[in-house]
């Protein structure tokens, strides 16, 4: 399955070339660094003022090379989709081979990040449970245990009892 | 001297406590009962007001109080709920019971239709008031058979609620002039009633709501607005809830689980299972 990218992603994309693979290697790391710890801009500061560009190219570069990743593990594309897809960009084989290894690497923590967005539903979290017997009450002095009762803790549930009749 | 120790020098008063046993009964009971308290406080509770006010004014007290003493107090109420032994009646019941006891104004076969009634109106399920029409109870004063049938069924509960036993019964009734026929009548209605009275009186109360069943539904999640190609099979359980309490109905509890959550889920409830076998058994 192929992604399909739109021009004016081609667009912010186009500077890789120009620049070092190794610079793109390091665009490329800042990128999954952005989607596990949150966007700093102040990387693309030091970035631009280092390579010469402007800010608004590299932030959309690491910004494409971001949507790259994400869209790549969200589709779990294999290998050789994700060459085909890049090819489209018209980048280099060496280049080509670096988007790669890095989509390789990171995919598991990009697809779990990406599960923490997606909406759930109350999950079960822990039972604990402890043994009551109930000994009397206002109404009623029991001579014997009337009834036990278990106490459930589910995440998000109040605490609620299994009663158990005398046996 | 410890602050958790109730008896202590100092000043003590006493605090007397009139409450209404038996709040949510259908019935109008006019029972009281009243609890009288010993409370000191301790030397060492530094609060200036323990050693100005001594002897008076028991109620302005309590508020200053109420914190530190709170749940001695109710430890007190409890411990002497719990093991009184002596079935305490008011004065009213005990004036109700006499009169139902007088031959002269109840003859031995109305006394028999009025323990009847008694103990019928105790476990219906909505209060009847034509409950008292009852034609063995024609020729009797109207007030006076209220009066004996509240007292009667105030008297009824206590011992119900106590559990009490045939000589604390009979010792009782005879307290109030009661024959040795009218206890014999009394105590076999007592004896076939008392099982039903016993699980009303169970009834009535604040509980945690609880749960009477589980639905379980299985679903596999493909994918979602961000991840694709999830492909993991997950639970929704519903436990049922209900509440016999006053709030009525409480929800129901639902939740989704993975598989390995579930199995932890039934290896807690299994653990919980089997040291409720474990103390059964002891």
């Amino acid at each position: 399955m192929l992604l399909v990218l739109s021009e004016e992603y081609k667009e912010h994309l186009a500077f890789l070339p120009q620049v070092d693979p190794a610079v793109v290697f390091e665009f490329g790391r800042i990128a999954v660094e952005f989607l596990k710890r949150g966007i700093n801009s102040k990387v693309y500061d030091g970035a631009a003022r280092k390579l010469g560009f402007p800010i608004t190219t590299v932030q959309h570069g690491v910004e494409g090379l971001m949507f790259l990743f994400t869209e790549s593990s969200k589709l779990m594309i294999t290998d050789i989709d994700f060459k085909d897809s890049v090819m489209v960009l018209g980048f280099s084989t060496e280049l080509n081979e670096i988007l790669l290894q890095l989509y390789v690497e990171n995919q598991t923590t990009i697809r779990s990040t990406l599960t923490q967005l997606a909406p759930s539903l109350p999950s079960y979290h822990n039972l604990e449970w402890r043994l009551d017997v109930q000994v009397g009450t206002t109404s009623m002095n029991a001579t014997q245990p009337q009834s036990v009762c278990l106490q459930n803790k589910s995440w998000g549930a109040a605490p609620c009892a299994i009663r158990l009749f005398p046996w | 001297m410890q602050r958790n120790n109730p008896i202590a020098f100092g000043s003590y008063f006493a605090i007397h406590i009139d409450y209404r046993p038996f709040e949510h009964s259908p019935l109008p009971i006019e029972g009281r009962h009243r609890l009288a308290l010993l409370f000191c406080s301790s030397r060492s509770h530094t609060h200036t007001n323990t050693h100005t006010h001594t002897h008076t004014h028991t109620h302005t007290h309590t508020h200053t109080h109420t914190h530190t003493h709170t749940h001695q107090l109710i430890v007190h109420v409890i411990y002497s709920r719990l093991h009184s032994r002596k079935m305490e009646l008011s004065e009213s019941v005990q004036k109700g019971l006499q009169s139902a006891a007088d031959p002269s104004l109840f003859d031995l076969r109305s006394f028999t239709v009025l323990t009847d009634v008694t103990f019928r109106s105790l476990l219906s399920a909505h209060a009847d008031p034509g409950v008292l029409a009852d034609p063995g109870l024609e020729n009797i004063d109207r007030v006076l058979v209220k009066r004996c049938h509240a007292a009667a069924a105030t008297c009824i509960l206590e011992m119900v609620k106590q559990n009490a036993d045939k000589s604390t019964i009979s010792s009782c009734l005879e307290d109030l002039t009661f024959d040795a026929e009218r206890i014999e009548i009394f105590w076999k209605s007592y004896q076939n009633n008392k099982e039903e009275l016993e699980g009303v009186l169970t009834s009535i109360g604040s509980q945690l709501p609880h749960i009477n069943d589980v639905s379980w539904r299985l679903q596999y999640h493909m994918k979602n607005g961000h991840v694709h190609k999830v492909n993991e099979p997950f639970y929704l359980l519903s436990l049922n809830v209900e509440n016999s309490g006053l709030e009525g109905s409480a929800k129901d509890i639902n939740f989704s689980c993975t598989v390995e959550q579930l199995q932890d889920l039934v290896g807690k409830m299994k653990d919980a299972a089997k040291s409720l076998e474990k103390a059964t058994q002891m």
